[in-house]
Formats: C-alpha cells, sequence, structure tokens
C-alpha cells in the first residue's frame, strides 16, 4: 500500500509538557483519514508538526516519501494543503481576492480556476464582501477553496466542522466526499463529532495522550464493532441470568432494558428468558458506535 | 521567493494602515519642508516621528499574518523559513523606502532650495543618508520582531521596550558625554554683592580613557542619539558662527583631537560618518537574531 504521510515515533514536548509521545501513523493514499482523539490528546500539534509549523523534538516523519528534515520535502509540502485550527485567509480581502493571492503564491494565474473553486465552495455570490465579514461556514469554505488552489493530492483539516451549522455540516462533508471521490484527494481529518466522522472517514488513528493508539481502516472497524441486541424486557435479574445461563456478555441499562452481546439467535434467548420467568417485550439489533468503540479503547468516558 | 515577495507587496495596496502611514509621512515632509522654507529652521524631530510610522507598518502588517493564519499557509505550501522571513524583511524594507520618499519628497520640493543654500548637498546627502539608515535599522529590526513573536501585544511590548533601552541608554551616554572637562568656580562676596574671583576648576564628573570611549560607542550605536546628533551636525551650518569658512570648521572638530568632544556639535561632527555603520550593524544583528529564532519558533 502506498502511504502519502507516516510518523514513526513522533514526540513533541512543549518544555516539560510531552504532547505527542511515539505517536506512529500511517495515511493511505487516496483514503479518507480520521484522526480521533479527546481534546488535548495532540491531534492539532500532529498537524502542525505534518505542515512544517513546528518541528518535532523526536521522532520523524515523511510526507511522499520525503524524510521531513530533507529539503525535497518542501516540493513535497507542494502537493499538501491544510486547514488548523482555523482557516487561514486575509480578513481584509474578499473571497475572490483571497484565491488570487494563494494563486499568486502558487505561481499560478487565477482567472478561471479561481471561479470554479468558488463555485465548487459555493461563494460566488459574496462579490465585494470582505472576508472578515463572513459567517464560520463561509470562511471554512473559502478556508478549503482556498487550501485547493494549487490542485492538492493531500489535505490536512483540523476539526473543519467546528462551529458550522446542521447544513454547513452537509456541505462540507460533501464537499469532502466529492474531492476524495472525484479528484482523489487523501484528507487527513480530525473531528470531535465522531458520528460526522464516521460518514466520511475510510481509516482511523485514534490517539489518546499523545500516542496513536490503534490504526484500523473502515472496514475493519465495522467488522470488530461488537454487535449486540437491546432488549426491553420484564426483570432485570432473570435476563441476567438467563444471559449467563447462555454464556453471554451483557449489560443492564434499566430494569426494562438490557443489552446482550455476542451471537445468538432470537428463538434460543426466548427460550432462555423464559426459563428464567423473564418476559421478552421487544428486541432490536444495536451496533456499536464509533463513539463507544473509542471509548472502550481508551478504557474510560472522557470528553470526546 | 520572488512570488512570495510579489505576494507581500501585492498585498500592502489592501492595507489601510500602509495609506494612513504614508499619509503622515507626507504631512511630516510637509511640516519639515515648511519650517526650512520659512524660518531657515531644520529638526530630526519630523524624521524622528517617522521612524515608529515606519516600524509600526512593518509590525503591524506582519502581525496581521499572524492573526490571520496566512503565515501558516506559506509554510504548509511549501516556502522555507528562511525565504519567509527574508520576503517579510524585503517587503518591508520597500515599504519603509516608500513612506521614506513621501517624508522627503515634500520636505525637498518645499524646503529643498532653502537647505541647499546653507549646507553643502553631499553634505546633505550623507545627513539624509545617516536618516535613511536609521529608519532602515528601526525597520527591519520591527520587523524581525514581528517575525519572532506572534501576538501582537507581545511584539509591541518587545519593540517597545528595545526602543526605550536605546533611546535610555544612548541619551544617558550623550548626557554623561557633555559634562565639560572644566568648570568656572566663581567666588561670591556677599558685603559687596558682587563675584570677586573666579577660577577653573576640573569637574569630577568628565569622564575619560576607555569609559569615555565605551560611552562614544553607546552614543554612535543608538539610534535615538544618531537622530539627534543629525541635529547637532545640522546645527553647526545652520546657527553656528565661525571665523573660516564652514566646511573648513567642520573638518578642524574632526581632526583636532584637543577639541573636546563634550560640546554637542564636536560630538556630532566626528560620530556622523560612523552612524552608518552602527545601523548597520543592527540590521545585522537584527536579521542574524531574527533568523535563528525564526527557524526554530513554533508557529501556531
Amino acid at each position: 500500500m502506498e502511504y502519502v504521510l507516516k510518523t514513526e515515533n513522533l514526540c513533541k514536548s512543549y518544555r516539560s509538557h510531552q504532547v505527542l509521545r511515539d505517536a506512529t501513523m500511517n495515511v493511505p493514499k487516496g483514503s479518507v483519514y480520521g484522526l480521533v482523539g479527546r481534546n488535548g490528546a495532540g491531534k492539532t500539534t500532529l498537524m502542525r508538526l505534518v505542515c512544517g509549523l513546528q518541528t518535532p523534538t523526536s521522532g520523524s516523519y515523511s510526507l511522499y516519501g520525503a524524510a521531513y528534515n530533507d529539503p525535497s520535502v518542501n516540493f513535497a509540502r507542494k502537493r499538501t494543503c491544510a486547514i488548523i485550527e482555523a482557516p487561514s485567509i486575509y480578513q481584509n480581502m474578499t473571497a475572490r481576492e483571497n484565491l488570487d493571492v494563494q494563486f499568486s503564491l502558487l505561481g499560478m494565474s487565477s482567472g478561471k480556476a479561481a471561479d470554479d473553486l468558488l463555485e465548487l465552495v459555493g461563494l460566488t455570490d459574496t462579490g465585494t464582501k470582505k472576508a472578515g465579514h463572513f459567517s464560520l461556514g463561509m470562511r471554512q469554505r473559502l478556508g478549503i477553496a482556498v487550501t485547493l488552489a494549487g490542485n492538492p493530492d493531500f489535505i490536512l483539516l483540523d476539526e473543519p466542522i467546528n462551529g458550522l451549522d446542521p447544513q454547513g455540516i452537509v456541505e462540507i462533508r460533501e464537499l469532502i466526499l466529492k474531492l476524495n471521490r472525484e479528484k482523489n484527494i487523501t484528507v487527513l481529518i480530525s473531528s470531535h463529532i465522531l458520528s460526522e466522522l464516521s460518514l466520511l472517514a475510510t481509516d482511523y488513528g485514534f490517539m489518546d495522550k499523545g500516542h496513536i493508539i490503534k490504526e484500523i481502516s473502515a472496514r475493519e472497524l465495522e467488522r470488530s464493532m461488537r454487535k449486540s441486541m437491546r432488549c426491553v424486557i420484564s426483570s432485570a435479574p432473570g435476563f441476567a441470568r438467563a444471559a449467563e445461563k447462555l454464556a453471554l456478555e451483557y449489560e443492564i441499562i434499566s430494569d426494562s432494558e438490557a443489552l446482550l452481546f455476542g451471537n445468538t439467535t432470537v428463538t434460543s434467548l426466548v427460550e432462555a428468558l423464559s426459563s428464567e420467568g423473564c418476559e421478552l417485550i421487544t428486541v432490536s439489533g444495536n451496533d456499536e458506535s464509533l463513539e463507544s468503540f473509542f471509548l472502550d479503547l481508551i478504557g474510560g468516558d472522557g470528553n470526546v | 521567493m520572488f512570488k512570495l515577495l510579489k505576494t507581500n507587496l501585492r498585498h500592502l495596496t489592501f492595507r489601510r494602515i500602509f495609506l494612513l502611514a504614508a499619509a503622515a509621512m507626507l504631512l511630516l515632509g510637509i511640516d519639515a519642508g515648511l519650517s526650512m522654507r520659512r524660518n531657515n529652521f531644520f529638526t530630526s524631530e519630523d524624521f524622528i516621528f517617522g521612524v515608529p510610522i515606519v516600524a509600526g507598518v512593518a509590525i503591524f502588517i506582519i502581525a496581521r499574518e499572524h492573526s490571520d493564519g496566512t503565515l501558516r499557509t506559506k509554510l504548509t505550501i511549501g516556502y522555507t523559513r528562511p525565504q519567509i522571513f527574508f520576503s517579510f524583511i524585503i517587503s518591508s524594507f520597500i515599504c519603509m523606502i516608500v513612506l521614506f520618499l513621501c517624508l522627503i519628497l515634500p520636505f525637498f520640493m518645499i524646503g529643498g532650495i532653502s537647505f541647499s543654500e546653507i549646507m553643502p548637498a553631499g553634505k546633505i546627502a550623507f545627513v539624509f543618508f545617516v536618516i535613511f539608515m536609521v529608519y532602515a535599522a528601526a525597520c527591519i529590526g520591527s520587523a524581525a520582531i514581528a517575525l519572532c513573536f506572534s501576538r501582537l501585544v507581545v511584539i509591541i511590548a518587545v519593540t517597545v521596550l528595545a526602543a526605550l533601552t536605546m533611546a535610555g541608554v544612548g541619551g544617558s551616554a550623550a548626557r554623561r558625554l557633555s559634562y565639560p572637562a572644566t568648570f568656572m568656580e566663581h567666588e561670591y562676596d556677599a558685603r559687596l554683592d558682587e563675584y570677586i574671583a573666579s577660577r577653573e576648576v576640573p569637574n569630577l564628573e568628565y569622564v575619560t580613557g576607555f569609559n569615555r570611549d565605551i560611552l562614544r560607542t553607546l552614543y554612535k550605536a543608538s539610534l535615538f542619539t544618531q537622530m539627534r546628533g543629525v541635529d547637532d551636525y545640522v546645527s553647526v551650518f545652520l546657527y553656528r558662527g565661525a571665523d573660516v569658512p564652514m566646511e573648513q570648521y567642520v573638518e578642524i572638530c574632526r581632526n583636532d583631537t584637543t577639541l573636546d568632544d563634550s560640546d554637542s556639535t564636536i560630538l556630532a561632527i566626528r560620530s556622523i560618518y560612523q552612524f552608518p555603520l552602527f545601523a548597520l550593524g543592527w540590521i545585522a544583528v537584527s536579521l542574524a537574531a531574527g533568523i535563528i529564532v525564526f527557524r526554530k519558533r513554533n508557529i501556531n
């Protein structure tokens, strides 16, 4: 498999505070790589390092095979663009002027390409309005347009949907999917909104306390997520005894509700429950969410 | 690098602060020119006011790059840190030249003829070269500071602190150098209500030897005292009567080591040719320190 970005034992400390600890990550080409982690897990720091905004304390990374301390990495960076925390745009310029500046920085002429980008992100009608007067969603979309100016192959997006309204979230999601599918752009995206991330990502990297604790593709994740049955029952103790009889894991949610993990048929479950004097009122399939997978992984239910 | 420079300079036209600064410089130039034309009066004050203006423009433009996050973009799309650093330094310098022209063109258009009647053209050119170098050092120093810190408040605090230190050290050195070697002590007879005797006594505050050399160096190194030195130098031509032609008088002051440089005009005449070298030194120090810090610093 070809990787756009590989990090190896990447560490970053600010004075005595270590933010990244031996972070090892591989971003496959053409993927939408979701970086998942709590606040302060080190996601933004990792992205800053990869963008060259900061230098690692130890460890290394390579971008398109070019080591971070090799001069050739600057050529690799020309294929990369990023929005870290907030979009990088000149607040005193219009959307079009911002794109003109970006094209000029890249040594390219803007013209139709700038118009196409504005159309792509839905900012064609902003006219002479300065970016400083844009809404957060408009700024975010302009930031994405600016990053796309040089036709990059790899985009890093740090919390791109933070602060967006539901419609904005859908627009950004569709834009990212469109870029990935139609232009084969690799996207590294971090987000707190895991349900949203699960609609985008083809690969995941889970971060905790500066470590990448697990890397997994979306397919593998789907397979490894535990299936469960959500049961509405008449007696919780009876349910517990029946689950133990079937040698299955369970979780009592309330007096009348419980989760049953593992593979079993509804028939055998009903039989076991009735032998324990417990009535099964309703039963539904329940897939474990990305959020609970992550919480299980980090061993707690901290702030995700 | 050229693309960066072009973008930075193009970007300037969008900055209101640059246009305001240019207007302020024009006004200062007009004011200085009118003073020269009407009253044959030259003071470096108008030119001193221009120094914080050029420094402020460099600071605000670079600080805006930090706050808009556009400095990040330049790094993420593959420009190296030295390229970014020097592009900002060069664009700030070009911006400073434009502002300097806004200052001196109206000055010369209004007061140039009057000035040339008082001072030889070569000396006028040199005086403005000294002022130009002070502007260049202030602009490049401020730009380097602005590139090394992210927050506008910190940038302004560091720059103001540096400027105050420079003014304080230079001003203090100039004051201590101005103490005369001797002073007259007068004996007063209260009964007669008149001075009855006078004698010259050595001044114990007078600094000599190596310490005086250090003070002279501090005087020359301070951009603040360089501007004051320009004033003192020009004042020789404007106000000082001498029994020899003025240019000859200046040469005597420069070369006759028996003349005491506690006289500020003599000190200025002797130092002015070294001012640009010290300004150049500041530029070199700012660039060296700036690039070392900027290459290593974390950009948020």
